[in-house]
């Protein structure tokens, strides 16, 4: 028998890399390509490509502002309201939606038939609903729909909704905030220190109550920031109308704000609702048997042996939920908020700068996807168990 | 926990007053929060009931569907051309029902869900066409679903039917240009532009060609995320973080505005197409990752993650 010969691409280690090499290459000429006809275009439209634009005056006026803003103002100016707007409507978001999704969620595991009912149409209706037209529900059928303000719905004296928005409560920060913070930030640290000290000890048995004495030390710390600066942090600002005319005091959400305020938090509320199930459900019923043959208390139960079980199951999934919220509030042009979408939308229109324009949003959204998924991986990485 | 049917069951049988009590007291009124409970969702679902109801009894003005349903269903679509969707629905019932009949047999659920499938939306198309008879297109489609059905299945029992199951790919590849040729015109047809593709009919085209295609597009992704190959499980990486880190919105503008500008100018794209593209290339990055995620079920410390589906890997690793 002849020994085979050896050539080049009998050798292990060819084929991998020879197609990678391929790719590669067509990668290059695809790029290459599209770049090639991107600048023959561009020149065809008599468009450069660069970020000076940007320092133009941007001509248009923006409905809602949260920094001071004219159309005088530059582009860049223009889309940094933009992006405010967007990270103001991603945060409360992101709160309410959680806040919310956990208690329907928990809602559906209640041992109430009527209010496990309730929380399932809730979930069903608005997880198969598309967000757009919820969007559009909020905004045309309850916030447009809204009587005038002479009209208003109040719901406890000035606290309405009118055509104006919503009227809230609001609360305006004082300069004694900073005094306050530090106090209750002490106040808190110590209390948790408290808190896991007693709570060790009631689990072995001894009488304790670990709740009780974490509010007794953050009362007595906010004492502390009452005594130091004698007033409160905030004024408290009750909404008020004038003469059925003026809103004098209180804040006043906007119907666009509100839509999408609402419609977000309302249809994510719906994902993290079936999240939370699932990750209380993902928790073996031995769990719960076990604890309860220790003698663990129902409440200590659910603090200590199923909720850090369930959030292992909860996180990652929570972690894509608010990537969507986040991604989703770019909804808010077909209610007229103007996020960043819709102000770098104005933008291109204005300038048809597409390239540039595209550029920026892609590298915004991005980062702010980034951001959330780093924050909650390594929240995840702290509550995974460690495996040796 | 136990199953409200069962339960119902049980309960509202005339003798079972009793039994229904206790049910309600077990379920509704056991402890003193439940009692809350209950009566705050009694107050939100009379409240929202009466609510809903005044709305939908006086004050909505449901004439407004009704005139506009033809616009709602296939928007601007041209009217003496009407009988070509007609005949593409038809198509769309009887392929389906046909397929399943040689697969399935007499699947009794499957044959009468495709048919009430058909009905439905049969049923909405009808109103918005004047000049037929809705039952008599009710009628005529159930009977076509039935009938191509019962086809198949007379195939099926034939000796020489059992291999025709390996050919159904390609009747759906044709049916789906004959139904592009329908809608669109061309080869005899008056053609209709597509910017007269609206409404639910627009909806179904663009999810259905944009799911088929995405999924080709998402495995592929899903593979190259998993390859050995370091190269083009970056690429593949890197383009499903990148569209995932995206809204669907911002691709949509980006496959508007970008794709003419990345193209040769004498290449025109049809908006309806960049639509689909925009779509396609957000929908495989999803798929992409559901498939990675079924395929790549690498218990944790385990160290090295099986080989997908137990084959050995298409290529020796690098």
């Amino acid at each position: 028998m002849q020994p085979k010969k050896s050539r080049p691409w009998h050798h292990p280690k060819f084929w991998p890399w020879a197609i990678q090499f391929l790719v590669l290459v067509l990668m290059g000429l695809l790029l290459a390509y599209c770049g090639n006809n991107l600048v023959a275009n561009l020149q065809q439209k008599q468009l450069g490509f660069g970020f000076d634009f940007l320092g133009s005056q941007a001509g248009f006026n923006i409905g809602e502002t949260s920094i001071p803003y004219t159309p005088t103002d530059t582009y860049a100016k223009a889309l940094r309201v933009g992006l405010i707007n967007s990270l103001r409507i991603m945060i409360q978001g992101l709160v309410f939606a959680t806040l919310i999704g956990t208690g329907v969620g928990i809602a559906r595991l209640s041992s109430n038939w009527l209010v496990r009912q309730l929380a399932t149409i809730y979930v069903e209706l608005l997880r198969n609903v598309p967000l757009l037209l919820q969007l559009m529900f909020w905004y045309f059928a309850v916030f447009l729909s809204a009587p005038p303000l002479e009209r208003r719905i109040q719901f406890i004296g000035d606290f309405s909704l009118s055509q104006q928005g919503l009227l809230l409560p609001n609360f305006l920060p004082k300069l004694s905030l900073l005094p306050w913070l530090i106090c209750l930030g002490i106040g808190v640290a110590i209390a948790q220190w408290v808190f896991r000290t007693l709570l060790r000890r009631r689990i072995e048995g001894q009488p304790a109550s670990p709740w009780f004495m974490a509010i007794i030390t953050i009362l007595f710390w906010g004492c502390i920031a009452w005594v130091l600066t004698k007033e409160l942090p905030w004024n408290f600002a009750w909404p008020m109308v004038q003469g059925n005319k003026t809103v004098t005091a209180g804040l006043l959400l906007t119907p666009e704000y509100s839509a999408i305020l609402f419609g977000l938090t309302f249809y994510t509320a719906a994902f993290i609702a079936e999240i939370v199930r699932g990750g209380i459900l993902s928790v073996p019923k031995g769990q719960w048997e076990a604890a309860r043959s220790l003698g663990l208390p129902p409440n200590l139960t659910l603090q200590k042996v199923i909720m850090p079980q369930a959030m292992r199951v909860i996180v990652p999934p929570l972690t894509s939920q608010y990537l969507n919220l986040a991604k989703n509030s770019s909804l808010a042009i077909a209610v007229g908020y103007p996020d960043l979408y819709s102000v770098s939308s104005t933008t291109f229109n204005q300038t048809g700068r597409a390239v540039e324009v595209i550029l920026l949003l892609m590298a915004t959204y991005l980062v702010i996807s980034l951001i959330i998924s780093l924050v909650m991986n390594l929240y995840n990485r702290r509550i995974q168990i460690v495996e040796r | 926990m136990e199953s409200w049917q069962t339960l119902l069951k049980t309960t509202f049988g005339p003798s079972n007053r009793k039994i229904a009590w206790i049910w309600v007291r077990q379920n509704l009124l056991n402890t003193w929060y439940n009692v809350l409970l209950t009566l705050i969702s009694l107050g939100i679902i009379v409240a929202t009931l009466k609510g809903l109801g005044t709305w939908i009894f006086t004050q909505a003005q449901w004439e407004v569907v009704v005139v506009n349903f033809r616009l709602m269903v296939v928007g601007r679509y041209p009217v003496e051309q009407l009988w070509r969707l007609w005949l593409a629905l038809l198509l769309l019932v009887a392929v389906p029902t046909f397929s399943w009949g040689t697969i399935q047999g007499w699947g009794r659920r499957a044959s009468v869900m495709v048919a009430c499938a058909g009905v439905g939306l049969m049923g909405a198309m009808t109103l918005g066409l004047q000049g037929f008879s809705p039952v008599a297109w009710l009628a005529l489609i159930t009977g076509v679903g039935v009938g191509a059905g019962w086809l198949g299945v007379l195939i099926q029992q034939q000796s020489w039917g059992k291999s025709l199951k390996t050919w159904l790919p390609l009747l759906w590849f044709v049916t789906f240009f004959t139904l592009l040729w329908l809608i669109g015109g061309g080869l005899g047809l008056t053609a209709v532009s597509t910017t007269f593709w609206n409404g639910f009919l627009l909806t179904l085209l663009v999810a259905m060609v944009s799911i088929v295609l995405s999924f080709p597009f998402g495995v592929l992704l899903a593979l190259g995320r998993q390859s050995p190959l370091p190269v083009i499980r970056t690429v593949s990486t890197g383009y499903i973080e990148l569209i995932r880190g995206l809204p669907l919105i911002g691709i949509l503008f980006m496959a508007q505005v970008m794709l003419p500008l990345l193209l040769p100018p004498q290449i025109t794209v049809d908006q309806l197409v960049r639509a689909i593209a925009g779509l396609t290339f957000f929908s495989a990055a999803y798929l992409a990752e559901t498939v990675w995620a079924v395929c790549n079920p690498s218990p944790r410390g385990s160290g090295k993650p099986p080989e997908p589906w137990g084959y050995p890997p298409p290529l020796p690793s690098a």
